[in-house]
């Protein structure tokens, strides 16, 4: 049997100016990495990503600030956070 | 252990009663500094219509207590309290306040000024306009990260 992957099911959430691009993206994907979640968003959503892409989105993986390479494990919540502006 | 009131919330809030608070927080408290942001009511020089907060629940309250505790190794304080409206606002709306009681008043003064610059480039929250009927997101200022930097040349 060759090895399977295992599927990691991924919660999204798109915040800011991010939202507007994200209205017709599903809830949930399956990716392992937030590097992934973008490469596999390029094709349907190709203005979205080219916001993800700019360098100061942040990702966070269940409400911590990570890296894009951040392993995910099933049911972690991706955030994509464009520049804050509270205050 | 130091005072302190993160609170996140759509409605107003009352400087008296804030400061209050903190006055009352121990005999030892010789300063209050207080820090309250208001909804401006003009964005490229013409006036807006409403302003809308969006945030990322947890994960701001999380990021708000981080840079409290670090006020708190920075400097003596007896106590502090941030609040942010989030939700519908209106110009001249109160949206933020900032308020810390230490013993002196250079604490207080540099802590105030350390929680609003970090609150400001860190915290989770999100501004969107509506202005002549359109909505856009504010863009975030390359002064509030100028000013936001200076902490960290100091005590570091």
């Amino acid at each position: 049997m060759p090895p399977q992957r295992v599927m990691s099911l991924i919660n999204l959430l798109f915040f800011g100016r991010l939202g507007d691009f994200a209205n017709d993206v599903p809830a949930t994907i399956d990716a392992a990495t937030p590097a992934e979640i973008r490469q596999l968003l390029a094709a349907d959503y190709p203005a979205l990503v080219k916001e993800l892409s700019e360098p100061q989105v942040l990702v966070s993986v269940n409400q911590m600030i990570v890296g894009w390479d951040q392993h995910l494990a099933d049911g972690s919540e991706v955030a994509f956070l464009p520049p804050v502006t509270g205050g | 252990m130091s005072f302190n009131s993160i609170r996140i919330q759509t409605h107003d809030f009352d400087l008296a009663q804030e400061y209050q608070q903190l006055r009352e927080l121990s005999s030892t408290v010789g300063a209050v500094v207080t820090f309250t942001g208001l909804v401006r009511d003009f964005q490229f020089d013409s006036s807006i219509d409403s302003l809308s907060l969006q945030h990322y629940p947890g994960m701001t309250e999380t990021l708000l207590q981080e840079i409290v505790d670090q006020a708190n190794q920075r400097w003596q304080l007896i106590g502090s309290t941030v609040i942010h409206r989030v939700g519908e606002l209106l110009p001249r709306d109160q949206i933020v306040f900032v308020g810390v009681a230490s013993q002196h008043r250079a604490d207080a003064f540099e802590a105030a000024q350390f929680l609003m610059d970090y609150l400001k480039t860190k915290a989770t929250f999100w501004k969107q306009v509506s202005q002549d009927g359109q909505q856009h997101w504010v863009e975030s200022k390359d002064s509030d990260t100028d000013a936001a930097s200076r902490w960290n040349s100091k005590n570091d």
